[in-house]
């Protein structure tokens, strides 16, 4: 009886996305998240399993290149230094990497929105030619005949089954730990520290200008939008539309979070733009004014040279070292030798 | 405690009078009148051709006596892959006094389990029923070779799917059964070929206009033996 209720309560609980975790630790002024927790509800083994599994190589047809390759923790789990991420056999893709974080908050990925659920998410990149050209059928083979494996699975699962679901949710477990919620804004808003007066500007520009798509906390609607960007005619990427096929969706890009940009540069879902001046810019004299472009662009008002500097200034508050550098989230060396058996 | 053994007392007490019975629901394919060999040379309306891969979802089967549900399955989806033979049938535990005379089911993944994340069983992605490329289960696969097929190595590949509007191919079924005596639905391709021309229509791989009219296709290839 007592579990019932502590099953109905979970529900309930979940439902209003007043799930608690003590693996999952965000500030009060978050919201509320949107993944589904009771579906695959967090555990330190499957978190652990989940995080050997996103280094190593094994996703990958010629077993060289893991999530973490594109996806580096110290990149805010981006890829930089290249405009378009590489993947096997040094194959150059069409789209600029992705940092990873708050996903826990996010309901479509990709940067056109073609994959509806975090869980899923890892068959695109797995199964990409140009990125691991692998599918999950043989990764799961491959794990399978892997003693550490067979171990892993057992803690976390309660028996050694190697499935494509436990796989995924495993993956899936470890990238929702990956919170970035310390940078000096969420000290600020935590009332530890304050801004500077520079910052404050920046602020107060940031919320009359950029707020409404890269809406605070989190830094993002993670809706999409039309940003005016010019067609790259090397790629000609329309974006969302290849997934919908609807017409108002051409030239839509996922709208990215504004978190941890000092540390996962190039911009842009092509990344075009290496520094933020640039796409200021952008924002203040390049917007094309293609049909779709976002309403939120068409009176955007010229910034002038010093509050380009002060909302710069802003945007490295959302900087968060305490993220980059947290060791939970980090290669696992402990796993090492047994990863290359 | 005590409510365990108002539990024990309960199942004495009427277990006796809960008697189950089974039914089996089967599937296979033909083409017209002949059975569908997979893997070898079938005439198909003039054309020869080689079916190699027929796999589908069904799912939320329902038995009805006339309008009314009165057996209700809850199992999320069962691939069926007319090469693997244990996949073709399936064994519904219903009570006696259960009565039926329709059975329905979803020919496909319904749009609620598609937002739900990844699944075990029969719908793990291991199966390769899901689109990697774009969020979706592929409802209904079928592949093979025509000679009048111009696709690379004269193969033809339909995988049809989508859960969104406007392009969602999940089908309705519903066909009339007896009680009492084992279900063999059959999967009419000649159905399918009739409205297909293979040398114009033959890569179906995503969402799309073409797919919403393969899955209506599909949907009135069904019958009961």
């Amino acid at each position: 009886m007592k579990n019932r209720l502590f099953i109905f309560l979970f529900i309930v609980l979940t439902s209003f996305g007043l799930y608690k975790n003590k693996y999952l630790n965000y500030p009060s002024y978050f919201p509320y998240t949107v993944y589904k927790f009771e579906n695959n509800i967090l555990d330190s083994n499957k978190i652990k399993l989940g995080r050997v599994l996103f280094y190593d190589p094994v996703f990958s047809s010629n077993n060289s290149v893991s999530c973490a390759s594109c996806h580096s923790p110290y990149n805010a789990f981006s890829h930089t230094d290249h405009d378009l991420s590489h993947g096997i056999n040094d194959q150059i893709g069409t789209r600029n990497a992705p940092a990873l974080f708050n996903l826990a908050w996010q309901k479509d990925f990709m940067w056109d929105g073609a994959i509806n659920h975090l869980d899923m998410q890892a068959l695109a990149p797995i199964s990409n030619s140009k990125e691991m050209n692998e599918n999950i059928k043989n990764v799961v083979f491959k794990i399978s005949n892997k003693s550490l494996y067979k171990k892993l699975f057992f803690k976390s699962f309660g028996d050694s089954i190697i499935s494509g679901e436990r796989t995924l949710k495993a993956l899936a477990q470890f990238q929702l730990t990956l919170i970035s919620c310390n940078s000096k804004y969420d000290k600020i808003k935590k009332g530890l520290l304050e801004f500077n007066i520079k910052e404050k500007r920046g602020y107060n520009i940031f919320l009359k200008q950029c707020n409404s798509c890269h809406t605070e906390p989190l830094f993002s609607s993670y809706k999409f939008a039309n940003n005016g960007l010019p067609i790259d005619t090397t790629l000609n990427d329309y974006g969302k539309v290849a997934i919908t096929m609807k017409s108002e969706d051409s030239l839509l890009f996922k709208i990215p979070s504004l978190r941890n940009l000092g540390f996962s540069y190039p911009f842009m879902h092509d990344g075009r733009f290496k520094t933020l001046h640039q796409v200021i810019n952008h924002y203040n004299n390049g917007v094309i004014k293609h049909k779709t472009l976002s309403s939120e662009l068409i009176n955007f008002k010229t910034l002038k040279n010093n509050e380009v500097v002060d909302l710069i200034t802003f945007l490295h508050t959302l900087n968060d070292s305490t993220f980059i550098f947290n060791k939970k989230n980090k290669y696992p060396i402990e796993y090492l030798s047994e990863m290359k058996d | 405690m005590l409510l365990k053994i108002k539990y024990l007392i309960f199942l004495i007490l009427f277990l006796p009078n809960i008697v189950t019975s089974q039914i089996n629901i089967s599937f296979s394919a033909k083409s017209g009148d002949s059975n569908l060999l997979l893997n070898e040379n079938n005439l198909i309306l003039n054309d020869t051709i080689t079916i190699s891969v027929i796999k589908f979802y069904i799912s939320k089967v329902n038995l009805l006596k006339d309008s009314i549900v009165t057996f209700k399955d809850d199992k999320l989806g069962y691939l069926i892959d007319l090469s693997q033979e244990k996949t073709k049938s399936i064994n519904f535990t219903h009570n006696e006094d259960v009565e039926f005379n329709r059975i329905n089911f979803q020919l496909g993944i319904d749009s609620s389990t598609h937002m739900e994340g990844v699944k075990g069983d029969d719908l793990d992605p291991t199966n390769g029923m899901y689109w990697t490329w774009k969020s979706g289960y592929i409802n209904f696969k079928m592949e093979g070779f025509s000679l009048n097929c111009p696709a690379r190595n004269n193969y033809f590949q339909f995988h049809i799917g989508g859960y969104q509007y406007p392009f969602n191919s999940t089908q309705e079924i519903d066909l009339s059964i007896k009680k009492d005596s084992a279900v063999n639905i059959v999967l009419d391709i000649e159905t399918i070929f009739k409205e297909i021309n293979l040398t114009e229509t033959y890569e179906i791989m995503s969402p799309s206009q073409s797919s919403v009219r393969i899955a209506n296709l599909i949907k009135t290839s069904f019958y009961i033996e």
